[in-house]
């Protein structure tokens, strides 16, 4: 489920906002430009693909760390247990 | 009256005084009607005088200062609570409401409030932050739990529920407002609290006497 910290996550990456429940009314911004509420809501339509994006984004990361050390993933876990 | 000498064995021969019979034999639990008849009979009490009234079948000892009940422990006067389950994300440094909150005023500007507070299911999204906590009377922040979740970088992701005890002498009998609320250490990653709007964090305010 998408939340509106989500949206917020992905419109101010740089963060300093709150936001109550999920509504754009529920949002105070402190230490960052405050966005419209069209901004606000026509990001839940996009925000699967940006959170999709970003996990992707960090498993391809994680393998082409783990191909350049030349171990997997369950034995990168025995070294740092 | 006299204030109580202690113990003392008399032996034979000795002579009583009027000192030794203040001191010493008036010394027991004197019986009185009331409070009333009590203060009226003993207009200077001393520490250590004890008493007791038949109108509530107390026994009283004077401590220098005031009349107390024998063995008195701290009375529950009332409770107060509040609950959410309402999602609040943060991402700033700037401390927010968790709408974690209740209302309470005293009836005695002498009693304690004990808080009893739980913040549930809170969670760090991003691994770059911690989460702090103030318990705020008012606007004077009375309590903090500070670098909640902090896991160094090696975790994402993590959650827990924060509790914060405490008790307090607001010295008021005003109407007065705890609240608790929280930051995210770091401005460019997320806390939540109450995570999924689901789950209830609670407040209880309870006043006792001293």
């Amino acid at each position: 489920m998408i939340t509106g910290g989500d949206v917020l996550s992905m419109l101010i990456p740089n963060g300093g906002w709150v936001i109550t429940g999920n509504d754009y009314e529920g949002i105070q911004f402190f230490e960052c430009e405050p966005i419209t509420k069209k901004e606000f809501e026509d990001g839940f339509k996009v925000c699967q693909a940006w959170k999709d994006s970003q996990e992707a984004a960090k498993v391809a990361n994680r393998k082409a760390i783990l191909d350049r050390l030349g171990i997997t993933a369950e034995e990168a876990a025995l070294l740092l247990g | 009256m006299a204030a109580p000498l202690g113990f003392k064995t008399f032996a034979t021969g000795d002579v009583l005084t009027a000192a030794d019979t203040n001191g010493y034999l008036m010394q027991g639990v004197w019986v009185f009607a009331d409070a009333a008849a009590r203060d009226a009979a003993v207009t200077s009490p001393q520490e250590g005088n004890m008493c007791y009234l038949k109108d509530t079948n107390a026994v009283q000892f004077y401590s220098g200062s005031a009349w107390t009940a024998v063995g008195a422990a701290s009375k529950v006067v009332q409770v107060v609570s509040g609950t959410t389950t309402t999602a609040v994300a943060s991402s700033s440094s700037t401390f927010a409401d968790t709408g974690i909150t209740a209302t309470i005023t005293p009836t005695s500007a002498s009693n304690l409030i004990m808080v009893f507070v739980v913040v549930a299911t809170v969670f760090k999204q991003t691994n770059d932050t911690s989460a702090n906590f103030r318990l705020v009377r008012g606007a004077t922040t009375i309590a903090r739990a500070d670098t909640l979740l902090y896991t160094g970088g090696a975790t994402p992701a993590i959650m827990a529920s924060v509790p914060m005890n405490y008790v307090d002498s607001p010295a008021t009998t005003s109407a007065t407002t705890y609240k608790v609320t929280f930051n995210s250490n770091s401005n460019n990653a997320q806390v939540t609290v109450q995570f999924g709007g689901t789950t209830t964090s609670s407040i209880i305010l309870m006043e006792v006497t001293p």
